[in-house]
């Protein structure tokens, strides 16, 4: 899967395999390839730009938009246990990293919303103890 | 000469800033701070917070009900006195970490003055005229059984939240004084106490309780409230020296 977001300006898009239907998105949407498939949709998270800012920002973001986000910029699974998956969107997060560590984020998000954080092999899964 | 002048301004301001630096690192909550709105979810007041005040409060939704409708019932001058009016009653803790407010789920209720600023009310209390300090006098609050006794020199200090406080200042022999306080900041309040005009008469008469057989040993003639028990120390004393 590859993605192409647009900050500022309009850029154009085709595929090899057809070239004559450019699409053209602009700022503040994207657009995902996946499997030859052109989509487009809004930006969803705003911290597509995290990679570059080094900033996490959240406002009533779900629980496991935030575990997504999280693993993007630290590039660590980070996920919500099976048994938290139905009240993953109850779980609402407030809280602005700039530049902290991995360890420090989680720490504060573990304080926020009372759960633990437990590894398995390569992922972190937030748990409710 | 203007060099050296300017010399030793330059190691004045220098002092002057490590002294001023302890002060920076008091709690977050003693940031001033006021709110534009009079009523708001408690969402808004910490959304409020988040983009105006500098200090980023984190929570998660789960702690309290962020939708419940606050107004504040007297204008707050600083952030922990907001939070505190604004998280009153609510299952949450605030924890101070990474140079951020933490608000973190608790079993217990906020407790009524655990996000105040606290600041030192202190001050001398001496007689009303003379200015003679009055040691051990007594500075106590009714409403929350805090109280501070004054040292040799008549000085008092006690750490306060903020807020209205109402105080009593009471001394064996001078009338008692009430005060009303505002804390915003330190605050000195000297107290002058005025004498008390009339003392009523008190008679202290021994009683005779604890001695065994007493009135036995006394002679009719020797007998008076005053002196029976030195009377009798002496007879002891006298049988002793001079053995019969």
């Amino acid at each position: 899967m590859d993605e192409v977001l647009v900050i500022t300006g309009k850029v154009r898009l085709t595929s090899r395999e057809d070239p004559s239907h450019p699409i053209i998105i602009s700022a503040g949407q994207k657009a995902t390839i996946l499997r030859n498939k052109l989509s487009v949709s809004g930006l969803g998270t705003p911290n597509f730009m995290s990679w570059k800012t080094g900033l996490l920002e959240f406002h009533q973001t779900p629980l496991d938009q935030v575990a997504l986000d999280i693993s993007d910029h630290y590039r660590t699974k980070v996920s919500l246990a099976p048994a938290l998956q139905t009240e993953a969107g109850v779980i609402k997060v407030t809280a602005h990293f700039d530049h902290q560590p991995l360890d420090q984020v989680l720490e504060e998000i573990k304080l926020t919303t009372g759960l633990q954080v437990k590894r398995e092999k390569d992922t972190l899964f937030f748990v409710r103890q | 000469m203007r060099i050296r002048l300017l010399y030793s301004l330059f190691i004045f301001y220098f002092l002057l800033s490590a002294i001023r630096l302890p002060a920076q690192k008091r709690s977050m909550l003693y940031r001033p701070f006021r709110t534009h709105l009079q009523k708001g979810t408690i969402k808004e007041f910490l959304d409020e917070i988040n983009a105006v005040s500098g200090v980023q409060i984190e929570y998660a939704s789960v702690s309290f009900q962020d939708s419940r409708i606050i107004s504040p019932a007297s204008e707050t001058l600083t952030l922990g006195a907001l939070l505190q009016q604004v998280l009153s009653g609510e299952k949450v803790k605030a924890i101070e970490k990474n140079d951020k407010i933490i608000l973190v789920p608790s079993t217990l209720p906020l407790a009524g003055d655990a996000l105040l600023p606290r600041y030192s009310f202190f001050g001398m209390v001496g007689e009303e005229g003379s200015r003679e300090p009055l040691h051990d006098a007594v500075i106590y609050e009714p409403a929350t059984h805090r109280a501070a006794i004054t040292n040799a020199y008549g000085y008092f200090s006690m750490l306060l939240p903020e807020g209205r406080h109402q105080l009593e200042i009471s001394y064996a022999g001078y009338a008692t004084r009430r005060l009303e306080v505002e804390l915003h900041w330190d605050l000195r309040n000297d107290i002058s106490m005025p004498r008390k005009e009339y003392i009523p008469e008190v008679i202290v008469t021994a009683g005779d309780g604890i001695k065994k057989n007493a009135i036995d040993k006394i002679l009719p003639g020797q007998y008076d409230a005053y002196n029976n028990f030195s009377e009798k120390m002496t007879h002891c004393a006298r049988s002793s020296f001079f053995p019969a």
